[in-house]
């Protein structure tokens, strides 16, 4: 038993020693790796390090932190009722725009496929262009306004289809439904670009050799040649649009303000703000961060691995 | 530590407040300056600064309105009460170890809101971007000597006699908060104003006793 260990030992030593060595012969490779490294630590490993330490303690911003061990997590999901409403919406914002968002961005890109080049390029810009239009969506806050002049109030008091002006981003039935609207009107993002790309570089000659072999309409070709040509740009959107569904919180807080009213357009992320910057309550907010983080690594892997059987 | 707005007199101001809405229809988000100039509503409330706004924005109303205190209510005496809520800034200095640090930044608070100061502030920030930007400052004796006229000077400072400011606690911002949302739900659900009213204060409440508890302050 002892020589058996004595040989594992030896034999981890010499790997981890060979290994050493190895790296040192391939020294400038590091080296070119070292600005991008210096870059991804500083803004991403220290930021997440740092939030999860903060998460174990009572942190107001003037004194010091204080080790309070789990204490912020057992109050996160055992006492707030809060969080419970804001993982609720985030959830339902997700899963209807996350999805919803990702087959229009597939369906349009498909669409504008066919048409000549100029006319294609002018759609992508028509499509794409509420994303990079920076916080273009505030326009939304005045149409929805619960003026009796705003857009949408005067246009249906105008043809008399209600008799007072509707409280869109302040009463608490209607706020989600509009959050939700304005976020699938911006959800074409990048994912609808690379489909737009990926639909172009599909191989002509597999649509001919499909057409050989059987294949009679548009939605089997669709399914059985598009669809596993463009793997790599199906899980590019995926993890994009899980992405930005948990983190949306810009177009709540501009909307329906902050606080919304009765919480109803609370978002995790939201949840974040108001325990961070009103109320300096950093190790609470930092216990909702690593939350966050934990489950959007989780759906991830979740809908990697369902993509991966896509078109088999 | 309780919030008051459920007293008897919170739930009756409430009552108050939301039959404004609910009964009359006073509209509830209005844009005051517009529907001013048009003539849709002659007489409004809002903050003394709108004077500025409309005597620049609106100059083809001009010589055909004025502003006067707040509509007061009668007080059992005869005498009319114009209490009026204000918000006002202030300048907080966080305390070091070091003498010298503290000394500077207490020296200069108290040139910054020294009258001179802020009388010299607001002029300068009057004759670069107009009349419009005329500068609400907190000193009232440099109100006195900033660019307002002898009669609108006296309006002034007669109401700002009989404004309250609001006693700022740990937790204090649920009130305003859930005030909010008090109101919001009776005005849009229709719902009872003394239920809504006991029920967010209860939830108010709970706030406060956490904030209070974790500044380690008393709670009762």
């Amino acid at each position: 038993m002892k020589s058996f260990f004595g040989r594992y030992l030896t034999m981890k030593r010499e790997k981890i020693k060979y290994g050493f060595h190895r790296a040192w012969k391939m020294r400038t490779c590091y080296l070119f790796l070292l600005p991008y490294a210096a870059l991804f630590i500083t803004f991403f490993i220290l930021p997440i390090a740092t939030s999860i330490y903060y998460s174990f303690t009572y942190y107001n911003i003037l004194e010091a932190p204080r080790f309070v061990g789990l204490q912020n997590y057992i109050n996160l999901i055992l006492q707030d009722e809060v969080f419970l409403t804001s993982v609720k919406n985030t959830f339902v914002i997700a899963v209807i725009t996350g999805p919803v968002g990702y087959i229009l961005s597939f369906l349009f890109a498909w669409f504008i496929n066919e048409l000549p080049r100029w006319l294609r390029t002018i759609a992508v810009v028509v499509f794409y262009a509420p994303s990079i239009a920076g916080n273009a969506f505030y326009i939304f806050s005045i149409i929805f306004r619960a003026d009796a002049y705003g857009y949408l109030n005067s246009f249906l008091l105008q043809f008399g289809l209600i008799d007072a002006p509707l409280q869109w981003l302040l009463d608490p039935k209607y706020i989600l439904g509009v959050v939700i609207v304005v976020i699938l009107w911006m959800s074409m993002g990048t994912g609808f670009l690379s489909f737009v790309a990926g639909l172009q570089g599909v191989d002509r000659s597999m649509y001919e050799a499909g057409y050989v072999d059987g294949i009679r309409n548009r939605w089997q070709e669709l399914y059985y040649i598009t669809l596993p040509s463009m793997k790599p740009m199906l899980l590019f959107g995926a993890v994009m649009s899980i992405t930005t569904a948990f983190n949306v919180c810009d177009v709540p807080r501009a909307l329906a303000g902050y606080p919304s009213t009765d919480y109803a357009a609370r978002t995790i992320v939201t949840h974040l703000f108001d325990y961070g910057f009103s109320r300096f309550e950093m190790g609470y907010a930092s216990a909702i961060a690593t939350v966050l983080f934990l489950v959007m690594i989780l759906c991830n892997k979740v809908i990697q691995s369902v993509l991966r059987k896509v078109g088999t | 530590m309780k919030t008051l707005i459920d007293s008897e007199s919170g739930v009756k101001a409430f009552k108050q407040y939301t039959s404004l809405y609910n009964d009359y229809g006073l509209p509830t988000v209005y844009d005051f300056v517009s529907r001013f100039r048009s003539g849709e509503m002659p007489i409004g409330v809002a903050n003394y600064s709108t004077y500025n706004t409309l005597m620049v924005s609106a100059p083809e109303i001009r010589g055909l309105w004025d502003f006067t205190l707040f509509p007061g209510t009668e007080k059992a005496d005869g005498t009319v009460d114009h209490s009026v809520h204000a918000q006002g800034l202030c300048c907080m200095m966080i305390a070091t170890d070091n003498e010298q640090v503290k000394q500077n930044a207490w020296e200069f608070m108290k040139w910054w809101v020294s009258a001179d100061t802020q009388v010299r502030f607001g002029r300068e920030i009057e004759s670069i971007l107009g009349s419009s930007a005329r500068y609400t400052t907190a000193n009232t004796e440099a109100l006195r000597q900033l660019a307002w006229s002898a009669d609108q000077l006296e309006v002034l400072e007669t109401q700002m006699a009989q404004t309250v400011g609001f006693r700022e606690i740990a937790g204090g911002y649920s009130t305003t908060r859930h005030m909010t949302n008090a109101i919001r739900r009776v005005i849009n659900s229709k719902e009872d104003a003394r239920e809504t009213l006991l029920t967010y204060a209860r939830t108010i409440n709970e706030e406060i006793r956490v904030k209070r508890r974790e500044f380690n302050l008393p709670v009762e």
